[in-house]
Formats: C-alpha cells, structure tokens, sequence
C-alpha cells in the first residue's frame, strides 16, 4: 500500500481501517516519514483549524519569559565554566584591563558613552525600553541612537535609520517624544504607537494608535502633516509625501507587508538587497523584466521568497546570503 | 493564500506571453525551516519568535484535541516553547523544529489528559499507580486514536450536557456566566459538567485500562 496525504489526513480524522493503521505504522518506522507524518499533520491543522489563538498576546509572554531566563544552551556553558572567586590573581588582572580599555574608551568614544544606540543585522530584531519608558521593537538592518543617561530638559528625541516600532510612554507633561531620520522629516508623537522605515527608495510611517505629526520639508519650506490611527504616509524620492488607509490595520504590526506598484522583479532584487542585506542574481534578462503587482504579506524572507517563486513561478534558490532566480 | 493566488492569475494574463504548463513548474528548493535555522545562527530570540510565530495556532489547534480546552491547550504550547529556549535544545535538535515540537505537544497533552482523565476515577488504587507506569504510546498513530477517543466521548455525552461542558471548557466560560446565558441556575450546569466529566472519565479510564492490559501482555 502507498502512503498518501490523503490516507493519512484520514488517520487524522480516525477514518482508516485497522489495515490502513497497520500499514501507516509500518510507514512511519522511518524518520524520515516521520518528518513527512509532521509535516501533513501541521498542513491539516492549519486546514482543519477550530480556532484561532491570540499568537501575538502569546509570543509576548513568551518573549518576556526569554528575556528574563537568558539561558539558552551556549550561553549556560560558558557561565559554568568561570571559576568564582578562587582565582583573585587572573581576576585582577581582568578589573586592571576593562579599567585601561574603559579609560582609552572615554576619551575616544564620547559620543558613544553619551548616546546608547542598538544595531541589527539581517533577519535580526531587538526590543527595548528607552529611559522615558517608551517601547522600541527595532527590525532588521536598522539602528536607533538615544541619550544614554535619559533624556534631558523634557526633550525626547531619537535618531533612526531603517525600521522600529514604537510604543510612546505618555508623559505628564506632554513632552513630545520625536523620531529624527536621515530625511528631512521627523516625526513628532504624542503617547502612541507607530512605525518608521526609512529606507534608500522610500520612507513610511504607520500609526497604531493616538496621534502624530510628520514634519518635513517641501523646497525649503517647513511643512506638517497630522496622521490619523489606521494611515499610512509614504514617501518616495523627493516627492512630496502621501497619505493612505492602511488596507488592514492589523497587518504591519504582525507580520512584514509587502507592496510591489509594477516593480520588475530586478527592482524588486534591489529591495531585497536593500532590506535584507543579501545578494540576488536573476538568471535571465526576460525573467529580470517580469513585473510584480499587489500587497502581500509575509512574516520572513522565506515566505516572501515561496510567495515571490509562484507568483512568477519561477524557481528560487537560497544559499547563504545568495539568492537566485532562474526559469 | 487566495491574494497570492488572485495575484498569480493577474500576473500571467497582464504581464506574461508565455503560456507555461502548470505541471512543469519545478518544486521550490527551499526548505520551509532553512530561514529560521539561519535566524538561531545570527539570534535564538529572533528564531524562537519565527518558530512561535510559524507554529504557534496549529500546535494550540493541536493540544486542543486533547484536552478540550483553549487555555490548557495554549499552557501547553507556551510550556513547549519555554523548555525549548531554557533547555537550548535549539542547539541538540537533529531532526525539524516541526517534528520537535508537534512532539513534544503530542506528549505534554497526552500527559495532561491522562494525569486529568484518571484523578478520582473508578479505578482502585493498585491499577491507578500501574496506569501511571505506561509509558508514552510507542506507536504514533496512538495519540490520534486518544484523541479521537476524547471526542467520541464528548459526541456521546447527552444534548445539554455536551452544550454546557463545550461552553465550560473549550470557550472557558464561568459555570455562573452558562447559567446566565441559559437561564438556569448555576447548581444546575455544576451537575452537568460533573456527570460530563465523570462520563469522559470513565470512558478514558476503560480506553486506559485495555491499554495496560495490552502493555502488560507485552503486546
């Protein structure tokens, strides 16, 4: 008997013979059917799905949980390893070289010590809290500066190239929280959540909730714009920014959102070079001038990759930091 | 993915003149797991939120099937998931995370249920410690038939009855609430779910016993 999806979507479903059941056993002795079993049982649950759980209240517990017991197997190891106390000498010694390494630092690094400032890399993402007790969820190949020792004078300013999240904590004194870009425009917010990207192509912002303002400048000239929760602004080159519904409130929150208005898929391979910091490589011209349309979702490059292969069908191959497109 | 597929239509009739027969389409190449292996590379944080993020409804859908409730079934994914990241196992698991993880749910609910199941039971005391000493089922296929078994037993259960017990336990509704939105009174819907209950109960405890006695003739 050949084992197929079906037969065991019907194991799933308790609707196989005892035969069947035999068989099915005598299948999945192998591991690597094992891995296949998983696999269609995952398939089936995501079809046959009674409910669907609030994964983003979840994760954040989870997140917390990982925050708080930084224990994660390599690390455990090396905590083991150091020997407390017994080894004064070679200790002292550690105290005397962070102090000398520390004392070169200031005098270099003044800029560094003053402001705190969190990087990521490709497929990286840090979350933090800022003096003031506003919440950063920082995305990939981004960076975020702020005054270390907290923010001065009621003023709460924050330097971003690439993407973050924002929560703001509110203050009593409406001190207005204000995210400097690259651009020329910044963001000026007042207890909120929202979202920046500034990227080489293009610039958005997205507001969750409450309220804020974008400044910018429009040939010299000072300009503002007041955002509404649900909109979207986008700039792109030097044109003067536009405002837009976000099509699903929930989206960019959850999951990364991918707007593609005619890109061919060699501008697209741009993007991909530009967000992701990989290298792409499109086989044939023809296949370099095929266009792209819509929005889509997508929670990682993998899935942006599947969706990007059947949508031109074509095939995708990923190695390391290379990917390729071919007929 | 409907958008994708819309998408997908769109495309080929605006932008392609090539008409391209579906079957011949190669397979993608990517393994579904290659990107969030790549993620635990450069941060485990990051790959543990992938795989939450990836895995996180169907498991819960999962453990659901056991053990009839919403919130112990998403206790037992978070447990999952936490001893994943305490243990590191992230760094020891030679087969799929999937594999690892629809696994190890499997075990924690089948646990749950059977240490719930058989608490206060008809059973005497010496085949309840026997019970206790049955290893995890050594063929796969068993979790679906215990699972399927829970379900036969809450189809069995009488109209009301399984109304009120779904209402309680899958959608996690105070006894005073069920009472409130059907206008009987709160003494009432205990006696329902406590017969429910005793009712699966028993039904598992006999599904367990023929098990042991299977195990302890070494079948």
């Amino acid at each position: 008997m050949i084992i197929t999806k079906d037969i065991i979507f019907q194991q799933f479903a308790n609707k196989v013979t005892a035969f069947q059941r035999r068989e099915i056993d005598l299948w999945l002795k192998s591991k690597e059917n094992q891995e296949c079993y998983y696999r269609w049982l995952e398939e089936w649950e995501m079809q046959q799905a009674i409910y669907t759980p609030n994964t983003d209240k979840d994760l954040m517990i989870y997140q917390d949980f990982i925050r708080q017991n930084p224990v994660g197997g390599d690390k455990a190891v090396e905590e083991s390893t150091v020997v407390p106390g017994s080894n004064w000498p070679i200790y002292g010694k550690w105290v005397a070289s962070v102090l000398l390494v520390a004392s070169v630092a200031i005098l270099l690094l003044q800029h560094q010590i003053r402001y705190q400032s969190y990087t990521t890399e490709a497929g990286e993402q840090k979350s933090f809290v800022l003096p003031d007790g506003s919440h950063v969820t920082l995305l990939e190949r981004s960076s975020v500066q702020f005054p270390r020792w907290g923010f001065q004078g009621g003023l709460r300013e924050v330097q971003l190239a690439g993407e973050a999240r924002f929560a703001v904590e509110h203050t009593p004194e409406d001190h207005p929280f204000v995210v400097k870009t690259e651009r020329d425009f910044e963001v000026v917010v007042l207890g909120t959540e929202f979202s920046v990207e500034v990227r080489e192509k293009m610039a958005t912002v997205a507001l969750k909730k409450g309220k804020v303002r974008v400044d910018y400048q429009v040939d010299n000239t000072h300009k503002e714009m007041l955002m509404a929760p649900g909109e979207l602004v986008m700039f792109k080159g030097d044109q003067p920014p536009v405002k837009s519904i976000e099509s699903s409130n929930q989206s960019i929150w959850d999951q990364k959102r991918f707007v593609f208005d005619h890109l061919s898929l060699t501008e697209v391979g741009k993007m991909l070079e530009d967000t992701y910091g990989v290298q792409v490589e499109i086989y044939n011209e023809s296949l370099g001038n095929r266009r792209l349309m819509g929005s889509f979702m997508a929670n990682n490059l993998d899935e942006l990759l599947q969706t990007m292969s059947e949508l031109l069908e074509v095939e995708v191959v990923r190695d390391e930091k290379k990917i390729i497109f071919k007929e | 993915m409907a958008i994708t597929n819309s998408f997908s239509t769109m495309h080929r009739s605006v932008y392609t003149s090539i008409e391209v027969e579906q079957e011949d389409i190669p397979a993608i190449v990517l393994d579904d797991e290659t990107l969030i292996r790549k993620a635990f590379e450069v941060s485990p944080e990051v790959g543990c939120e992938y795989l939450f993020r990836k895995y996180h409804k169907p498991l819960c859908n999962h453990a659901l099937r056991f053990v009839f409730s919403k919130e112990k079934a998403e206790d037992i994914v978070s447990d999952v998931f936490c001893k994943f990241w305490k243990n590191g196992s992230y760094l020891s698991v030679n087969s799929s995370f999937r594999y690892y993880l629809f696994r190890s749910v499997r075990n924690e609910a089948y646990t749950q249920l059977r240490t719930e199941f058989t608490q206060q039971s008809h059973m005497d005391f010496t085949s309840y410690q026997d019970l206790m000493k049955v290893v995890q089922p050594d063929e796969i296929t068993q979790y679906e038939e215990t699972y399927n078994r829970v379900q036969e037993l809450v189809d069995q259960l009488p109209p009301q009855c399984r109304k009120i017990f779904l209402m309680n336990r899958f959608e996690g509704k105070r006894y005073k609430e069920i009472a409130l939105e059907l206008g009987l009174s709160t003494k009432t819907i205990e006696s329902h779910i406590s017969k429910g209950l005793g009712m699966i109960r028993k039904g598992m405890a006999d599904y367990w016993v023929c098990l042991l006695w299977v195990f302890n003739l070494g079948l």
